[in-house]
């Protein structure tokens, strides 16, 4: 991503109130441990690394929504 | 140099004869699980020089430092998108930027995550989109490089990995 990572966007997107509570999946090529542990703990609600498939897609995304539902 | 990037450097990490291999089976899978296509092996053609106006590039940095690039022609470009979006028609020419840098990522972030030594400790830059076919890269850095070529629907997809030293 151009100007920040998808850290930085999750760290900025936290600090936004009405942001705050929106479930995001990060979909990255970076997807070494050390990455996924700094993402989950600032509030990523998942983690796929990419490629990926549609199926890995659905997987991650349905039950969050089906918890906003 | 950033801290945590420092750290990472101080163990680089040398390639070895099997990251040809790792690098065939990296490409494939990002083609096959992104666009559903098998690449084949075009033999003979990875001893020549690259040729094609579109090339893509991933920077690395850290126990591996170099310059990741694929290049094939526009046309093939063009059929990469197209079947990434999952388009029929014709595609806007940034979608083909897109696309490319987007293949060329994924590419380099799948063979660096199948390196159990790089996957933590090597970082990815934005991609860059070269069009036209009228340059020559030259690295000032005298190190290793890795070349692949395979075949998308008959057409050459050249991969290379330019390494420093």
């Amino acid at each position: 991503m151009p100007a920040m990572d998808g850290i930085e966007f999750l760290r900025q997107l936290s600090t936004i109130e009405t942001a705050k509570g929106t479930p995001v999946v990060m979909v990255t090529t970076e997807g070494s441990e050390s990455r996924v542990v700094e993402a989950l703990s600032i509030g990523a609600k998942g983690y796929i690394r990419k490629p990926f498939t549609p199926d890995q897609i659905k997987e991650r995304v349905t039950p969050l929504l089906e918890v906003l539902r | 140099m950033k801290p945590m990037l420092d750290a990472r450097a101080r163990n680089g990490v040398r390639p070895d004869s099997t990251w040809t291999g790792i690098m065939d089976c990296a490409v494939k899978e990002v083609f096959q699980i992104m666009l559903q296509t098998d690449l084949t092996s075009m033999p003979g053609s990875g001893d020549g020089a690259p040729v094609g106006d579109t090339t893509a590039m991933v920077g690395m940095a850290g126990a591996l430092c170099g310059v990741l690039t694929i290049r094939c022609t526009s046309h093939t470009a063009e059929s990469i998108t197209a079947r990434m979006l999952g388009s029929s028609g014709p595609v806007k020419p940034s979608d083909v930027t897109d696309a490319i840098a987007e293949i060329c990522n994924m590419v380099a972030g799948n063979f660096k995550g199948k390196i159990t030594a790089l996957a933590d400790r090597c970082m990815l830059s934005v991609p860059t989109v070269i069009r036209g076919d009228d340059y020559e890269m030259v690295s000032i850095a005298d190190g290793e490089q890795l070349s692949l070529c395979l075949a998308y629907g008959g057409s050459p997809v050249w991969i290379c990995l330019a390494m420093h030293n």
